[in-house]
């Protein structure tokens, strides 16, 4: 597309292309994204229709009458709210856990002499392999037996360890210079305090990373929250949402496109506000993993 | 294994390998032994076991539950189905991811919205993600098909035909991928070092050229890590089906896990449901080799 050569007479010709180079790309990428976005538009405009308009046909794009009727319906036929502080406390206390196991055990991996490392870290690696599908069963049998059902212990406990996090980290903690620690063993410091005020300081990006992965990814979960609880009380956002799809699609299709923009509302503003946290972290456990 | 030095002083020095540094693996070891390592084993040890009618015991049935698998319709449907299935998303998403990408590998004025616009399905949850695809397929008021009307395409029925349905769930859990996907391709084509593409441009050669013969052999390591991520999630989805079709119409979109979970969870039987449990494993290992292989011989050339 781009004409750019090196003979000058070129030079006058060469606005004009540059222009239509332009309005081609900017109309694309809207194309595009319009097209990427749509699902989510239709869906946030559906939840401000009133019930009169949802199964017009044809479908307006836009309300003809703007309406929160829908969201005053679907929080007073769901707990949305509690659904949404369910998931908000499971992931952050997946995403701590994940953080202090794996960096304690990134940190033993990177700087110390353990014994059998080598082994003992092939032994982490290749707990990699194993999907979380072949342990669904044994471990809902034990989260079962441990009375666990309905109860954030079952939808906690499980996530606190992860080969992902593990290897991320000691990737990242092996690259941190020696000197560092030397200086830190001068001065009389532990191995704890060498991870406290030496690692945590200058590995934050992956730290970050892997924070941002773990809770996206159990902000997202789906099967286990749908097996480990019964009562809606212990539903997180996404199961919980489901049944209210069922409860309620044939009579209040609004409701449910409220209570799913509702659902969808944290991480996306999250992600508006910190796209470049999101792309560095994503692209970082990404890249690496 | 412990390594002693010996001190200005002629004194031994022990350094390190001491077993008290193991304190710091026994959290992480904790949980991975629970909840991995444990259930992993005792996967295959329950495929090995059946459960007695009514009394809820369990009986040693040895490799009784693979011999039904194996004449197991419903099982090989699913496997089937989760192959497709993969086959139609994989490439949806991925394909897209590297458009999006591609689009916005440029420096022009206003590209950060565009990122934060293509890369939204990230932060989309699955279940509102489902949600707003059931939408858009309504047979009847939905916007695909007022769309399709548009151009005098008669209404489909995206969800309730089971030679569609897949194809359709296919589509909602692509779109999901895109922007994940976008995001990793970007980052592997701002990777790619400039002076490259520079100097092929300068010799002339047309921008298809520049991509097919510079960026896409240079992309291929984020191409396969994009792809095993995609293909291992796709082959273990169940959310979007379980909101979207629950397997249905007429089992078009029974998936494996979603076999796996019928079977454990509505009709309870653990051992049955291990053993199908046991093979999606194998496959998915198989694949997972196949794809660090194929990795392997793409990379060398």
């Amino acid at each position: 597309m781009s004409s750019q050569t090196l003979e000058k007479p070129q030079f006058k010709t060469r606005k004009p292309s540059k222009m239509l180079e332009y309005v081609v790309t900017y109309t694309i990428l809207t194309l595009f994204s319009a097209i990427i976005i749509a699902p989510i538009l239709i869906l946030v405009s559906a939840s401000f229709k009133p019930s009169s308009e949802i199964f017009e046909y044809p479908p307006k794009f836009l309300p003809s009458t703007w309406t929160l009727e829908n969201y005053a319906g679907a929080l007073e036929k769901a707990p949305l709210l509690r659904y949404l502080l369910n998931t908000l406390l499971v992931a952050l206390g997946v995403t701590f856990g994940q953080l202090v196991t794996s960096s304690l055990a990134a940190f033993a991996f990177a700087r110390l002499n353990l014994p059998a490392r080598n082994a003992l870290f092939m032994g982490v690696i290749a707990t990699y392999m194993v999907p979380w599908e072949l342990t669904l069963i044994p471990n809902y049998l034990t989260v079962s037996n441990f009375k666990l059902i309905d109860n954030y212990g079952a939808l906690v406990l499980p996530f606190l360890a992860g080969a992902f996090g593990i290897f991320l980290l000691r990737q990242n903690f092996k690259q941190i210079p020696e000197e560092f620690f030397d200086a830190a063993k001068i001065d009389g410091a532990s191995n704890l305090q060498q991870l406290w005020y030496v690692v945590f300081p200058l590995a934050r990006p992956a730290l970050a990373a892997l924070a941002l992965l773990t809770f996206l990814s159990t902000w997202n979960q789906y099967l286990w929250p749908l097996i480990v609880t019964n009562s809606e009380t212990w539903r997180t956002a996404q199961v919980g949402l489901r049944f209210f799809l069922v409860d309620q699609e044939g009579t209040n299709y609004g409701f449910v496109a409220a209570g799913a923009v509702i659902v969808l509302l944290p991480t996306l503003i999250a992600f508006v506000v910190l796209e470049r946290s999101f792309v560095r972290g994503l692209s970082m456990g990404g890249l690496k993993g | 294994m412990a390594t002693t030095l010996t001190g200005r002083d002629g004194t031994r020095v022990r350094t390190a390998t001491s077993f008290g540094t193991l304190w710091f693996l026994v959290p992480a070891a904790a949980f991975l032994v629970t909840f991995t390592i444990y259930p992993a084993f005792n996967a295959f040890w329950l495929s090995l076991q059946t459960e007695a009618p009514f009394s809820g015991n369990t009986l040693w049935n040895g490799l009784g539950n693979y011999v039904d698998l194996f004449k197991d319709k419903d099982f090989a449907n699913s496997l089937v189905t989760s192959l497709v299935f993969t086959l139609l998303t994989v490439p949806l998403s991925i394909g897209g991811g590297l458009l999006a990408a591609v689009m916005l590998h440029r420096n022009i004025p206003g590209i950060r919205v565009y990122r934060v616009l293509l890369f939204l399905p990230v932060a989309v949850p699955t279940a509102t993600a489902a949600v707003a695809w059931r939408w858009l397929y309504h047979p009847v008021v939905g916007q695909i098909n007022y769309a399709l009307s548009l151009v005098g395409i008669d209404k489909v029925q995206w969800l309730q035909d089971p030679n569609i349905a897949l194809f359709a769930v296919a589509l909602a859990v692509a779109w999901q991928g895109i922007g994940l996907n976008a995001i990793l391709l970007l980052a592997g084509l701002q990777g790619i070092p400039e002076e490259l593409v520079e100097a092929a441009r300068l010799d002339g050669a047309n921008p298809v050229h520049i991509f097919t013969k510079i960026t896409l052999p240079l992309l291929t390591p984020t191409l396969f890590f994009t792809s095993i991520v995609g293909v291992i999630s796709a082959l273990t989805t169940f959310g979007p089906i379980h909101i979207l079709t629950q397997g249905g119409p007429a089992g078009a979109t029974q998936v494996a896990v979603y076999r796996i979970y019928t079977e454990a969870f509505i009709n309870f039987r653990f051992g049955y449901a291990s053993a199908q449990a046991v093979v999606l494993f194998i496959i998915i290992l198989a694949f997972s080799i196949v794809q660090n292989r194929l990795e392997r011989t793409v990379h060398y050339q």
